[in-house]
Protein backbone atom coordinates (compact mmCIF):
# COMPACT_ATOMS: atom_id res chain seq x y z
CA UNK A 1 0.00 0.00 0.00
CA UNK A 2 1.41 3.53 -1.09
CA UNK A 3 0.07 5.02 2.09
CA UNK A 4 1.99 2.89 4.16
CA UNK A 5 5.13 3.11 1.91
CA UNK A 6 4.39 7.04 2.51
CA UNK A 7 4.42 6.59 6.38
CA UNK A 8 6.99 3.97 6.62
CA UNK A 9 9.61 6.44 4.87
CA UNK A 10 8.78 9.35 7.18
CA UNK A 11 9.00 6.99 10.29
CA UNK A 12 12.21 5.74 9.16
CA UNK A 13 13.45 9.47 8.76
CA UNK A 14 12.20 10.33 12.35
CA UNK A 15 13.26 7.56 14.50
CA UNK A 16 16.64 6.60 12.71
CA UNK A 17 15.82 2.87 11.23
CA UNK A 18 15.35 1.12 7.80
CA UNK A 19 12.03 1.58 5.78
CA UNK A 20 11.68 -1.72 5.78
CA UNK A 21 11.69 -1.79 9.66
CA UNK A 22 9.65 1.02 10.08
CA UNK A 23 6.64 -0.71 7.46
CA UNK A 24 7.19 -3.49 9.30
CA UNK A 25 6.38 -1.46 12.67
CA UNK A 26 3.13 0.13 11.10
CA UNK A 27 2.04 -3.32 9.63
CA UNK A 28 2.91 -4.89 13.41
CA UNK A 29 0.90 -1.76 14.60
CA UNK A 30 -2.15 -2.25 12.73
CA UNK A 31 -2.57 -5.92 13.31
CA UNK A 32 -2.77 -5.10 16.98
CA UNK A 33 -5.30 -2.09 16.36
CA UNK A 34 -7.68 -4.33 14.61
CA UNK A 35 -6.32 -8.14 14.38
CA UNK A 36 -4.96 -10.13 12.10
CA UNK A 37 -7.93 -10.42 9.82
CA UNK A 38 -8.32 -6.44 8.75
CA UNK A 39 -7.57 -6.17 5.41
CA UNK A 40 -4.82 -3.29 4.85
CA UNK A 41 -7.02 -2.42 1.94
CA UNK A 42 -9.88 -1.73 3.90
CA UNK A 43 -8.42 1.31 5.58
CA UNK A 44 -10.03 4.41 6.17
CA UNK A 45 -8.55 8.20 7.55
CA UNK A 46 -9.89 7.30 10.43
CA UNK A 47 -8.32 3.60 11.05
CA UNK A 48 -4.94 5.23 10.23
CA UNK A 49 -5.57 7.88 12.82
CA UNK A 50 -6.85 5.23 15.35
CA UNK A 51 -3.44 3.39 15.32
CA UNK A 52 -1.12 5.78 14.90
CA UNK A 53 -2.63 7.43 18.49
CA UNK A 54 -3.08 3.69 20.07
CA UNK A 55 -0.70 1.01 19.06
CA UNK A 56 2.00 2.65 16.99
CA UNK A 57 1.90 5.80 20.22
CA UNK A 58 2.50 2.66 22.78
CA UNK A 59 5.43 1.10 20.57
CA UNK A 60 7.24 4.55 20.06
CA UNK A 61 7.40 4.40 23.69
CA UNK A 62 8.38 0.69 24.30
CA UNK A 63 11.09 1.36 22.38
CA UNK A 64 11.82 4.19 24.53
CA UNK A 65 12.23 7.08 21.53
CA UNK A 66 11.70 10.42 23.54
CA UNK A 67 9.77 13.10 21.20
CA UNK A 68 7.32 9.83 20.57
CA UNK A 69 4.13 12.09 20.97
CA UNK A 70 5.74 14.70 18.06
CA UNK A 71 6.62 11.94 16.00
CA UNK A 72 2.71 10.55 16.22
CA UNK A 73 1.12 14.18 15.93
CA UNK A 74 3.50 14.68 12.56
CA UNK A 75 2.47 11.38 11.02
CA UNK A 76 -1.29 12.52 12.36
CA UNK A 77 -0.77 15.43 10.66
CA UNK A 78 0.69 13.21 7.81
CA UNK A 79 -2.00 11.07 7.18
CA UNK A 80 -4.97 14.11 7.48
CA UNK A 81 -3.02 15.88 4.63
CA UNK A 82 -2.22 12.71 2.03
CA UNK A 83 -5.54 11.20 3.03
CA UNK A 84 -6.44 11.49 -0.95
CA UNK A 85 -3.94 8.67 -1.42
CA UNK A 86 -6.09 6.05 0.31
CA UNK A 87 -8.73 6.59 -2.12
CA UNK A 88 -6.27 6.86 -5.18
CA UNK A 89 -4.51 3.96 -5.04
CA UNK A 90 -7.89 1.77 -4.95
CA UNK A 91 -8.83 2.82 -8.59
CA UNK B 1 -22.75 19.60 -48.01
CA UNK B 2 -19.83 21.69 -46.05
CA UNK B 3 -22.71 21.99 -43.23
CA UNK B 4 -23.39 18.80 -43.19
CA UNK B 5 -20.23 17.79 -42.72
CA UNK B 6 -19.71 20.12 -40.54
CA UNK B 7 -22.61 18.69 -38.10
CA UNK B 8 -22.17 15.14 -38.40
CA UNK B 9 -18.02 15.75 -37.16
CA UNK B 10 -19.68 18.01 -34.27
CA UNK B 11 -22.32 15.28 -33.13
CA UNK B 12 -19.17 12.26 -34.25
CA UNK B 13 -17.55 14.47 -30.93
CA UNK B 14 -20.22 14.72 -29.22
CA UNK B 15 -20.75 11.13 -28.61
CA UNK B 16 -17.17 11.04 -28.04
CA UNK B 17 -16.89 12.71 -24.94
CA UNK B 18 -20.45 11.04 -23.67
CA UNK B 19 -19.31 7.81 -24.14
CA UNK B 20 -15.57 8.65 -22.64
CA UNK B 21 -17.19 9.86 -19.68
CA UNK B 22 -20.00 7.13 -19.19
CA UNK B 23 -17.07 4.76 -19.08
CA UNK B 24 -15.56 6.38 -16.62
CA UNK B 25 -18.47 6.67 -14.81
CA UNK B 26 -19.29 2.83 -15.03
CA UNK B 27 -15.66 1.99 -13.75
CA UNK B 28 -15.68 4.09 -11.00
CA UNK B 29 -18.76 2.76 -9.98
CA UNK B 30 -17.37 -0.79 -10.56
CA UNK B 31 -14.31 -0.03 -8.26
CA UNK B 32 -16.91 2.34 -5.55
CA UNK B 33 -18.84 -1.37 -4.83
CA UNK B 34 -15.30 -3.33 -4.84
CA UNK B 35 -13.07 -1.31 -2.74
CA UNK B 36 -16.12 0.30 -0.96
CA UNK B 37 -14.78 3.71 -1.40
CA UNK B 38 -18.33 5.21 -1.31
CA UNK B 39 -16.34 8.88 -1.34
CA UNK B 40 -16.31 8.59 -5.05
CA UNK B 41 -19.96 8.73 -5.48
CA UNK B 42 -20.10 12.43 -5.81
CA UNK B 43 -17.50 12.22 -8.67
CA UNK B 44 -19.51 9.22 -10.68
CA UNK B 45 -22.64 11.76 -10.50
CA UNK B 46 -20.82 14.22 -11.89
CA UNK B 47 -19.33 12.21 -14.99
CA UNK B 48 -23.40 10.64 -15.12
CA UNK B 49 -24.94 13.97 -15.20
CA UNK B 50 -22.68 15.94 -17.38
CA UNK B 51 -22.83 13.48 -20.49
CA UNK B 52 -26.83 12.52 -20.04
CA UNK B 53 -28.04 15.67 -19.66
CA UNK B 54 -27.30 16.73 -23.27
CA UNK B 55 -28.40 13.48 -24.69
CA UNK B 56 -31.89 14.12 -22.13
CA UNK B 57 -32.09 17.52 -23.93
CA UNK B 58 -31.82 16.22 -27.25
CA UNK B 59 -33.97 12.94 -26.83
CA UNK B 60 -36.59 14.46 -24.67
CA UNK B 61 -36.71 18.68 -25.45
CA UNK B 62 -40.15 18.72 -24.01
CA UNK B 63 -38.66 18.00 -20.60
CA UNK B 64 -36.40 21.06 -20.47
CA UNK B 65 -37.00 22.32 -17.12
CA UNK B 66 -35.65 18.96 -16.13
CA UNK B 67 -32.69 19.39 -18.38
CA UNK B 68 -32.29 22.65 -16.63
CA UNK B 69 -32.02 20.79 -13.41
CA UNK B 70 -29.80 18.47 -13.93
CA UNK B 71 -27.57 21.16 -15.66
CA UNK B 72 -26.63 22.67 -12.13
CA UNK B 73 -25.56 19.82 -10.45
CA UNK B 74 -22.28 18.52 -11.73
CA UNK B 75 -19.68 21.36 -10.62
CA UNK B 76 -22.04 20.74 -7.52
CA UNK B 77 -21.00 17.10 -7.45
CA UNK B 78 -17.49 17.98 -8.08
CA UNK B 79 -16.67 20.30 -5.31
CA UNK B 80 -18.20 17.79 -2.77
CA UNK B 81 -15.89 14.89 -4.14
CA UNK B 82 -12.81 16.91 -3.55
CA UNK B 83 -13.82 17.80 -0.14
CA UNK B 84 -14.52 13.89 0.42
CA UNK B 85 -11.16 12.95 -0.96
CA UNK B 86 -8.36 15.79 -0.01
CA UNK B 87 -10.24 17.12 2.58
CA UNK B 88 -12.03 15.29 4.61
CA UNK B 89 -11.95 15.88 8.76
CA UNK B 90 -9.89 19.24 7.53
CA UNK B 91 -10.28 22.30 7.22
CA UNK B 92 -11.02 23.92 3.83
CA UNK B 93 -12.76 26.72 1.64
CA UNK B 94 -15.11 24.34 0.76
CA UNK B 95 -18.54 25.30 2.97
CA UNK B 96 -18.02 28.71 1.32
CA UNK B 97 -17.60 26.99 -2.47
CA UNK B 98 -20.83 25.13 -1.62
CA UNK B 99 -22.68 27.99 -0.08
CA UNK B 100 -21.69 30.17 -3.45
CA UNK B 101 -22.28 27.10 -6.03
CA UNK B 102 -26.01 26.82 -4.50
CA UNK B 103 -26.63 30.61 -4.23
CA UNK B 104 -25.23 30.95 -8.62
CA UNK B 105 -26.49 28.04 -9.51
CA UNK B 106 -30.46 28.38 -8.07
CA UNK B 107 -30.18 32.13 -9.64
CA UNK B 108 -28.90 30.76 -12.66
CA UNK B 109 -31.96 27.81 -13.31
CA UNK B 110 -34.55 30.70 -12.40
CA UNK B 111 -32.92 32.79 -15.12
CA UNK B 112 -32.62 30.32 -17.64
CA UNK B 113 -36.05 29.09 -17.31
CA UNK B 114 -37.73 32.36 -17.41
CA UNK B 115 -35.75 33.94 -20.43
CA UNK B 116 -34.77 30.85 -22.19
CA UNK B 117 -30.90 31.84 -22.39
CA UNK B 118 -27.90 29.53 -23.28
CA UNK B 119 -25.19 30.21 -24.29
CA UNK B 120 -24.88 30.24 -27.49
CA UNK B 121 -28.22 31.89 -28.03
CA UNK B 122 -31.24 29.70 -29.62
CA UNK B 123 -33.67 32.14 -29.71
CA UNK B 124 -33.52 36.16 -30.22
CA UNK B 125 -32.34 38.19 -27.13
CA UNK B 126 -33.76 41.35 -26.55
CA UNK B 127 -31.50 44.12 -25.30
CA UNK B 128 -33.11 44.48 -22.16
CA UNK B 129 -32.39 40.80 -21.31
CA UNK B 130 -28.83 41.11 -21.95
CA UNK B 131 -27.83 41.35 -18.20
CA UNK B 132 -29.28 38.04 -17.50
CA UNK B 133 -27.26 37.08 -20.61
CA UNK B 134 -24.32 38.34 -18.92
CA UNK B 135 -25.26 36.42 -15.55
CA UNK B 136 -25.23 33.05 -17.08
CA UNK B 137 -21.77 34.08 -18.44
CA UNK B 138 -20.81 35.03 -14.69
CA UNK B 139 -22.64 31.59 -13.26
CA UNK B 140 -20.56 29.73 -15.83
CA UNK B 141 -17.20 30.89 -15.18
CA UNK B 142 -17.78 30.76 -11.16
CA UNK B 143 -18.96 27.08 -11.53
CA UNK B 144 -15.68 26.62 -13.40
CA UNK B 145 -13.25 28.32 -11.34
CA UNK B 146 -14.84 26.55 -8.35
CA UNK B 147 -15.11 22.79 -9.42
CA UNK B 148 -12.92 22.09 -11.75
CA UNK B 149 -10.18 24.89 -10.93
CA UNK B 150 -10.08 23.99 -7.34
CA UNK B 151 -9.53 20.14 -8.29
CA UNK B 152 -7.20 21.18 -10.86
CA UNK B 153 -5.27 23.27 -8.35
CA UNK B 154 -5.40 20.80 -5.21
CA UNK B 155 -4.45 17.81 -7.99
CA UNK B 156 -1.48 19.57 -9.30
CA UNK B 157 -0.40 20.64 -5.79
CA UNK B 158 -0.21 17.10 -4.80
CA UNK B 159 1.57 16.01 -7.37
CA UNK B 160 4.44 18.37 -6.93
CA UNK B 161 4.51 17.52 -3.44
CA UNK B 162 4.91 13.77 -3.85
CA UNK B 163 7.07 13.80 -7.06
CA UNK B 164 9.68 13.47 -4.84
CA UNK B 165 8.47 10.95 -2.57
CA UNK B 166 8.84 7.18 -3.08
CA UNK B 167 5.58 6.09 -3.85
CA UNK B 168 4.57 4.95 -7.18
CA UNK B 169 5.07 6.88 -10.01
CA UNK B 170 1.67 5.87 -12.18
CA UNK B 171 0.08 7.26 -8.91
CA UNK B 172 1.92 10.51 -8.86
CA UNK B 173 0.88 10.45 -12.68
CA UNK B 174 -2.66 9.83 -11.83
CA UNK B 175 -2.94 13.22 -9.74
CA UNK B 176 -0.98 15.58 -12.31
CA UNK B 177 -3.48 14.28 -14.98
CA UNK B 178 -6.75 15.07 -13.02
CA UNK B 179 -4.61 17.80 -12.53
CA UNK B 180 -3.86 18.90 -16.00
CA UNK B 181 -7.22 18.23 -17.36
CA UNK B 182 -8.82 19.97 -15.07
CA UNK B 183 -7.30 23.37 -15.52
CA UNK B 184 -7.38 23.29 -19.19
CA UNK B 185 -11.27 22.26 -19.09
CA UNK B 186 -10.92 25.52 -16.54
CA UNK B 187 -9.52 27.39 -19.61
CA UNK B 188 -12.72 26.80 -21.73
CA UNK B 189 -14.26 29.81 -19.53
CA UNK B 190 -13.26 32.11 -22.20
CA UNK B 191 -14.71 30.47 -25.09
CA UNK B 192 -18.54 31.14 -23.80
CA UNK B 193 -16.94 34.63 -23.62
CA UNK B 194 -16.71 34.37 -27.35
CA UNK B 195 -20.13 33.96 -28.85
CA UNK B 196 -22.24 36.86 -29.97
CA UNK B 197 -25.15 37.10 -28.08
CA UNK B 198 -26.93 38.11 -31.35
CA UNK B 199 -26.20 35.24 -33.23
CA UNK B 200 -28.92 32.63 -32.55
CA UNK B 201 -27.44 29.42 -34.53
CA UNK B 202 -25.08 26.89 -32.78
CA UNK B 203 -23.47 25.91 -36.92
CA UNK B 204 -23.63 29.96 -38.40
CA UNK B 205 -20.31 31.92 -38.35
CA UNK B 206 -18.59 32.35 -36.07
CA UNK B 207 -20.72 30.25 -34.05
CA UNK B 208 -19.39 27.14 -34.96
CA UNK B 209 -15.73 27.73 -34.44
CA UNK B 210 -16.41 28.44 -31.20
CA UNK B 211 -18.15 25.26 -30.63
CA UNK B 212 -15.30 23.22 -32.05
CA UNK B 213 -13.22 24.88 -29.67
CA UNK B 214 -15.33 23.98 -26.63
CA UNK B 215 -15.54 20.57 -28.01
CA UNK B 216 -11.89 20.31 -28.23
CA UNK B 217 -11.52 21.27 -24.60
CA UNK B 218 -14.21 18.82 -23.60
CA UNK B 219 -12.24 16.06 -25.51
CA UNK B 220 -9.40 16.76 -24.20
CA UNK B 221 -10.42 17.09 -20.75
CA UNK B 222 -12.67 13.65 -21.12
CA UNK B 223 -9.85 11.93 -22.33
CA UNK B 224 -7.30 12.85 -19.62
CA UNK B 225 -9.74 11.79 -17.18
CA UNK B 226 -9.78 8.56 -18.77
CA UNK B 227 -6.41 7.79 -18.77
CA UNK B 228 -6.16 9.28 -15.69
CA UNK B 229 -9.05 7.06 -13.61
CA UNK B 230 -9.05 3.67 -16.21
CA UNK B 231 -5.59 3.33 -16.32
CA UNK B 232 -4.58 0.13 -17.31
CA UNK B 233 -1.83 -2.02 -16.15
CA UNK B 234 0.26 -1.52 -19.10
CA UNK B 235 0.65 2.20 -18.82
CA UNK B 236 1.15 1.85 -14.75
CA UNK B 237 3.93 -0.71 -15.76
CA UNK B 238 5.47 2.17 -18.14
CA UNK B 239 4.92 5.05 -15.81
CA UNK B 240 6.50 2.81 -12.89
CA UNK B 241 9.53 1.71 -15.68
CA UNK B 242 12.33 3.31 -13.10
CA UNK B 243 10.77 3.08 -10.64
CA UNK B 244 11.88 0.43 -7.95
CA UNK B 245 9.42 -1.37 -6.38
CA UNK B 246 9.96 -2.40 -2.79
CA UNK B 247 10.23 -5.61 -1.77
CA UNK B 248 8.06 -6.69 1.33
CA UNK B 249 10.09 -8.66 4.41
CA UNK B 250 8.09 -10.44 6.45
CA UNK B 251 8.96 -10.09 10.56
CA UNK B 252 8.11 -11.77 13.13
CA UNK B 253 7.50 -9.52 15.88
CA UNK B 254 10.62 -10.14 18.29
CA UNK B 255 12.80 -10.39 14.94
CA UNK B 256 11.32 -6.85 14.21
CA UNK B 257 11.63 -5.45 17.48
CA UNK B 258 15.06 -6.69 17.69
CA UNK B 259 15.84 -5.32 14.42
CA UNK B 260 14.83 -1.80 15.39
CA UNK B 261 16.64 -1.39 18.16
CA UNK B 262 19.64 -2.65 16.64
CA UNK B 263 19.40 -0.15 13.63
CA UNK B 264 18.79 2.39 16.12
CA UNK B 265 21.73 1.68 18.11
CA UNK B 266 24.14 1.76 14.91
CA UNK B 267 22.14 5.58 13.61
CA UNK B 268 22.93 6.76 17.22
CA UNK B 269 26.70 5.94 16.87
CA UNK B 270 26.98 6.83 13.66
CA UNK B 271 25.28 10.24 14.88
Amino acid sequence: MQIIYYLGHILSQKIGISTAASRGLIKLAISEEFGPFKSLETLGVRDFQKFINNTLKKRLMDLNINNYQKIVDFLLDEVLDNQSIITMEKI
Amino acid sequence: MLFQGIVIINYSLQVIWIVLQLLVAIFLLYKMFKTKRYNLLPLILFFILSSIRIVFLIIVPSLRPIYLVLVQFPSIFLIVFTKLIFYRYKKSPFKIFLITLIIVRTIDFIIRLNFNISIPMTTELSESNLIYYYYILFSISISYLLSHGWLGFISIRYYLSLRSEKIAEWLKKRYFLIGLSSFVYCINIFVYYLFPYTNVDIFDFPNVIYSYMLLGFTIFYSVGMFIAWIMPDKLKRYFDKNFQPIEETEFIEEELMERINRERKNSNKNQ
